[in-house]
């Protein structure tokens, strides 16, 4: 499975991607913001897409719209600290698959990812 | 000789002994006898000439030769049969890397002969054109699977006919001329070497020999040998010049100032005078009448019968050599020691040391430096997530993004303890399965020799006189014995101890497991025991 991760913070990049070879997924491509995601989900091709809300350039609630445009229907969860109910309800409007606060645990994450990838494979 | 017959009073038809050509001669006469074309064709067809083999033009300019000119004799050839096309014989082409390899040894042999030897340290000053007979080998070298030259098959070629329209056979070609044997074989139209080594190409045979012998010197003549296999050297080595071979070397002479490097056993037979510039490193085990001023790496045992002399040897297993004297030099070995004598009535500086080796004790300091560092930064990590869960209710998204980092650094760090504490017991292990370290020295160990068993160093005070062994008990304190004595001497007279700036890393490691709670599975020492002198246990 290919996933990307799109957070302008290296460190939180890391993180995720710990995660993900914990769950055995190796082939991931990093994006620094918005923008950059756009420049390379095309060639990449992600199974599922990890999405911080707020990053300079373009932020993610741009990047999900504009992807969602573009009838891409790769599944989205969005890892934010942004834990307003209204603003969980802007981003699933948007076309976000999950929702994830920070700070969050490995096994949170793990356990949304999986959530996330069962719901769309169904 | 040809077949020939006369026909009528003016006709002569022949066909040569071959049957690829039939000769008419119309004899001289009267203009109006000459035969028509018909008539010749009917005196061709009662000789069974074929008609597909008849040249009708040959006929007709021979006709009118005769007519223009009927007082002369006028002959030509007027049918041919085909001949037959011989099938052509199995060959065999060297790949020419190889062809150019044997040219350059034939250039670099006569060069050698016409400029004579380099004198010493000439060698590395090549010109152009001139050959460095060090660097270029004097033999060709192929690996098992390399192709050694292309084969091509023998053909059976294509039939003839004769004037007659008689079948000529043609000759099949002769299959391969050229003898191999199981060191080639042939691979898709190629000679392949079945196993690495020399390789031998005359008139008629090609092999591959798997053992390099060479009957003199390794010198100029040779150059630097590189074997993918068993060396055999009936002469010398000579100074500065290398051997390496990936399987067992044999030197029956001496060997000088050179390096020899292999991966099985090494025997010198006379030994080698390295006059502190020789180098060996032997995978296996090295066995040499004497070594003088050479430095080393040997993996397995060393045996020496006579004398290691101003030496750096620094050996995987054991050194077994009872008989020898050490003096001069340094010599490491991971678990025993076993020599006549060791160091010199003159004091000359000499020192011997048996361990599992600097490198694993200095794992031993790293594991324990790298729990200690890892822990402080847990440590950090968990005050800080402390300090941020305490400090407000809610966090804004720096906090939050700075608790899962925290929180994140903890699991890791707790995972990589677990690990270094895993690789500690591990090495423990490791250690206390090795033999206790043991110095045993047959005859004299001088005055001012200096031993170090793991992490205890001591030199000796006055001149000890054999049999005697040193090796360290459970709890890591140096015990001596004499000849087969089955309790320890007093050793405090005989020896001063020396800082040599190192913990027991059995001690450490065990100390690292405990500490992370880990079960070390309390493993006794596998040493010669308190009960068995260390003579008979060794």
């Amino acid at each position: 499975m290919k996933v990307m991760l799109i957070d302008d913070s290296k460190t939180m990049r890391n993180i995720q991607r710990s995660v993900l070879k914990q769950i055995g997924i190796e082939q991931v491509e990093e994006a620094c913001d918005g923008q950059d995601a756009l420049s390379k989900v095309g060639a990449f091709g992600p199974d599922l897409i990890l999405v911080d809300w707020n990053m300079p350039n373009m932020d993610g609630l741009t990047f999900i719209k504009t992807f969602r445009k573009q009838n891409k229907t790769t599944p989205l969860i969005m890892v934010t600290t942004e834990a307003e109910k209204s603003r969980v309800i802007e981003a699933i409007k948007a076309g976000v698959n999950n929702y994830v606060v920070k700070p969050f645990t490995p096994d949170l994450l793990s356990q949304r990812i999986n959530e996330t990838m069962s719901k769309c494979a169904a | 000789m040809a077949d020939e017959s006369a026909h009528s009073s003016r006709l002569i038809v022949s066909v040569d002994k071959a049957g690829l050509s039939c000769t008419l001669t119309i004899l001289p006469g009267r203009e109006e006898e000459i035969p028509s074309d018909l008539e010749l064709r009917a005196v061709l067809e009662e000789q069974r000439i074929a008609a597909a083999a008849i040249d009708a033009d040959a006929i007709d300019d021979l006709i009118a030769a005769a007519r223009e000119n009927p007082d002369e004799e006028h002959s030509a050839c007027v049918a041919r049969g085909t001949p037959p096309r011989d099938g052509e014989h199995a060959g065999f082409t060297l790949r020419p890397e190889l062809a150019d390899r044997f040219e350059e040894i034939e250039h670099r042999r006569r060069a050698l002969l016409e400029q004579g030897e380099p004198a010493p340290g000439d060698a590395e000053q090549v010109g152009e054109g001139a050959v460095d007979f060090r660097e270029m080998s004097a033999f060709v070298i192929v690996h098992e699977g390399e192709e050694i030259g292309m084969v091509s098959d023998p053909s059976d070629g294509s039939d003839g006919t004769d004037v007659r329209g008689e079948t000529i056979p043609a000759k099949k070609g002769h299959s391969l001329q050229i003898r191999t044997d199981h060191t080639t074989r042939v691979r898709s139209g190629w000679l392949v070497a079945a196993v690495s080594g020399k390789l031998l190409v005359s008139v008629d045979r090609v092999a591959v020999e798997p053992t390099l012998t060479i009957d003199e010197d390794v010198d100029y003549s040779t150059g630097n040998i590189d074997f993918p296999g068993d060396v055999v050297v009936r002469g010398s080595i000579k100074d500065q010049f290398r051997v390496c071979a990936s399987g067992d070397v044999r030197v029956d002479s001496l060997v000088e100032a050179a390096t020899i490097d292999c991966d099985g056993d090494l025997t010198l037979s006379r030994g080698m005078a390295g006059r502190d510039a020789g180098e060996l490193r032997v995978g296996r085990t090295l066995r040499a009448g004497y070594l003088d001023g050479v430095r080393g790496l040997i993996e397995g045992a060393c045996i020496v019968t006579n004398e290691i002399k101003q030496c750096r040897l620094r050996v995987g297993r054991a050194v077994e050599s009872p008989a020898c004297v050490f003096y001069g030099g340094e010599l490491l070995a991971d678990h025993r020691i076993e020599l006549g004598i060791v160091g010199s009535e003159g004091g000359v500086e000499t020192s011997v040391g048996i361990g599992a080796g600097d490198e694993i004790d200095d794992l031993a300091v790293r594991i324990e430096g790298l729990i200690d560092t890892i822990k402080a930064k847990r440590d950090r990590a968990g005050a800080e997530l402390d300090a941020l869960n305490k400090m407000a209710r809610k966090l804004n998204a720096m906090q939050a993004e700075r608790l899962t980092e925290l929180q994140f650094e903890q699991i890791r760090a707790d995972e990589l303890t677990a690990r270094l504490g895993e690789a500690a017991v591990e090495l423990l292990s490791l250690f206390t399965r090795c033999p206790q370290p043991t110095l045993s020295v047959r005859r004299t160990l001088h005055a001012g020799a200096r031993v170090r068993l793991r992490h205890v160093g001591f030199t000796v005070r006055d001149t000890i006189q054999g049999p005697v062994t040193f090796n360290l008990d459970r709890t890591g304190s140096v015990r001596c014995f004499f000849g087969n004595a089955r309790e320890p001497s007093p050793i405090k007279h005989l020896v001063r101890f020396e800082d040599t700036g190192k913990s027991d890393p059995v001690d450490l490691l065990r100390s690292c497991a405990l500490h992370l709670g880990l079960d070390t599975g309390d493993p006794a020492p596998m040493d010669t025991g308190d009960d068995t002198p260390p003579a008979q246990a060794a």
